[in-house]
């Protein structure tokens, strides 16, 4: 396969990495990155790319207004299961007070990752 | 009229003047923060996506998170906040007249430090031909509109620049089902970081068009039908025949940043016509004593970390100046930039102890080292590197190099 050519995202030095690959499409060695969680990053990126889903559920005040609570995937988990996490963020409603870090969403979707709240509300 | 008086009074309460606050306080300083908003935290209340904190938290953020950690320190010292409260004039004595529900207050302070932020760039600042109809909006006020307030502002986007709010929302866009036509970028090279080029884009299938503009807004009915986005070329003018007919409901701005100075103008504070933002020196003191700039309201940052970081020593040098002491150890030496270098701060050097220099190339340049010269010699060479203009650089200058220098330094980017 095709050597791929990305760029590492773990933090903001940005290398500029090369990952030769297999016949199965995964990762044989990884050139370019300046430190080991740009080897793991890579590998894991032309197999599974994983990232952080942020999005807002909606939130019930005390008062019973409404606002929008901001929420995070406590780990970054796979792409391709984001799709359905929003479709199942976008019918939820929580009910205020709320502490960053609270756990919206259990396990979602088996990933084995929670939706947590980004803040106090 | 209330009166009041304290060592230190922050203007702003994103995450500049929390930063500031806490930090002035940490010096030994009576501090209160003023906030327009009902709410502390700023622009990063709005940004819910993750990549804050890298720097100075060592862990991966969210906006909100980031922000929380902030309120949640402040929450811990006996600062003065002062929220809903609009701040209406800063005199050049630093007494800062504001304005909330209790009504008109007067706050004496012995340093001030101005944290305000900075504004979006619109319709009306670049220009764009066309029919005046609703849906052009700024890529920030979309964001607004969506994850504050829960409007929906289109279904069918066009985003104009490249710069990281508009990368950022043409994922949030996607997330939420809408459809993102495509980024166009005027300049040949993106002006926002890789990363949110990768996650943001890439991720989605969202085109990404480079010297590529929108130079008209076709209209149908009140509202934005499409847009014609044309080809430039280097020069930046549109090429003909090149043009295309993209249909969309709603345009947004992504094209750049402007500080919000009027209340530093008013207070007599001198504005660079570069970074549109006051003229500092390493202190981060404007020209008029005592009062003190950091964050987006002295330049236009890339990273939240890196305004925390500058909002720090702001707050530190600003408790300093309200208990009469001074870091200015020597006479100032000028600092001087050459192209491609577009600006430095600050743009002048009073300590002799150690100086951070913060700019930024107007163009992409690559295999370039940076070389410090003061009245003609050479004080300091980097090594060979790429730089771009979407990254902020930071330079250090230490002690040594500090005493060695004259009444000023030049800093120049050699391409090899």
């Amino acid at each position: 396969m095709n050597p791929k050519e990305l760029v590492c995202t773990v933090c903001p030095n940005s290398c500029n990495v090369t990952v030769e690959r297999n016949g199965k499409g995964e990762a044989v060695k990884v050139t370019g990155n300046r430190c080991p969680r740009g080897e793991a990053f890579a590998k894991q990126e032309v197999t599974c790319p994983m990232r952080v889903i942020t999005s807002t559920v909606l939130l019930r005040g005390e008062d019973g207004r409404e606002a929008l609570l901001p929420v995070r995937s406590s780990e970054a988990f796979a792409l391709s299961k984001h799709a359905r996490t929003m479709e199942l963020l976008r019918h939820m409603t929580v009910r205020a007070p709320v502490k960053m870090g609270d756990i919206v969403v259990r396990n979602v979707l088996d990933t084995g990752v929670d939706i947590i709240a980004s803040c106090d509300s | 009229m209330n009166e009041f008086l304290f060592d230190v009074v922050v203007i702003g309460g994103g995450p500049a003047g929390m930063a500031a606050a806490i930090e002035a306080r940490k010096n030994g300083a009576s501090v209160a923060l003023v906030e327009r908003n009902p709410r502390l935290g700023g622009i990063l209340l709005q940004c819910i996506h993750s990549g804050f904190g890298l720097k100075c938290f060592k862990q991966e953020l969210t906006g909100p998170e980031y922000a929380q950690r902030f309120i949640n320190q402040l929450d811990e010292t006996d600062i003065q906040v002062f929220l809903s409260t609009m701040v209406l004039q800063i005199t050049k004595d630093k007494k800062v007249v504001c304005m909330n529900e209790k009504g008109i207050s007067v706050l004496n302070a012995k340093a001030v430090v101005l944290a305000m932020g900075c504004r979006e760039r619109t319709r009306g600042e670049i220009k764009i031909p066309g029919d005046r109809c609703a849906g052009v909006l700024t890529a920030g006020l979309a964001q607004h509109y969506i994850n504050i307030d829960n409007y929906c502002p289109g279904h069918k986007f066009v985003i104009l620049g490249s710069g990281d709010i508009g990368l950022i929302m043409a994922r949030r866009l996607s997330l939420e089902g809408m459809t993102v036509q495509g980024v166009y970028e005027l300049m040949p090279y993106p002006n926002g970081l890789t990363r949110n080029i990768k996650n943001c884009l890439e991720d989605f299938g969202i085109p990404l068009h480079l010297s590529t503009t929108v130079t008209r807004v076709i209209g149908k009915n009140g509202r934005v039908a499409a847009v014609e986005v044309t080809k430039v070329d280097e020069k930046l003018q549109p090429v003909e025949g090149t043009s295309e007919i993209v249909p969309c409901d709603t345009l947004l701005l992504s094209v750049g940043l402007v500080p919000e100075n009027e209340l530093s103008s008013g207070a007599g504070v001198a504005l660079s016509p570069r970074t549109h933002g006051a003229v500092v020196n390493d202190s981060l003191q404007t020209s008029v004593p005592g009062i003190f700039a950091c964050g987006n309201v002295l330049h236009v940052h890339d990273l939240a970390d890196n305004v925390t970081a500058e909002a720090q020593h702001a707050g530190a040098c600003a408790a300093v100046f309200a208990k009469g002491g001074s870091r200015e150890d020597g006479a100032a030496i000028a600092v001087n930039c050459e192209d491609p270098i577009g600006y430095t701060v600050p743009s002048t050097i009073c300590s002799r102890e150690k100086a951070s220099v913060l700019f930024r190339v107007r163009r992409p340049v690559e295999n370039a080292r940076m070389v410090v010269t003061s009245e003609g010699n050479v004080l300091l060479q980097g090594k060979l590197r790429k730089y771009i203009p979407s990254i902020m650089e930071e330079l250090v200058l230490p002690s040594a190099i500090l005493q060695k220098a004259g009444s000023e330094i030049t800093l120049q980017i050699e391409s090899v």
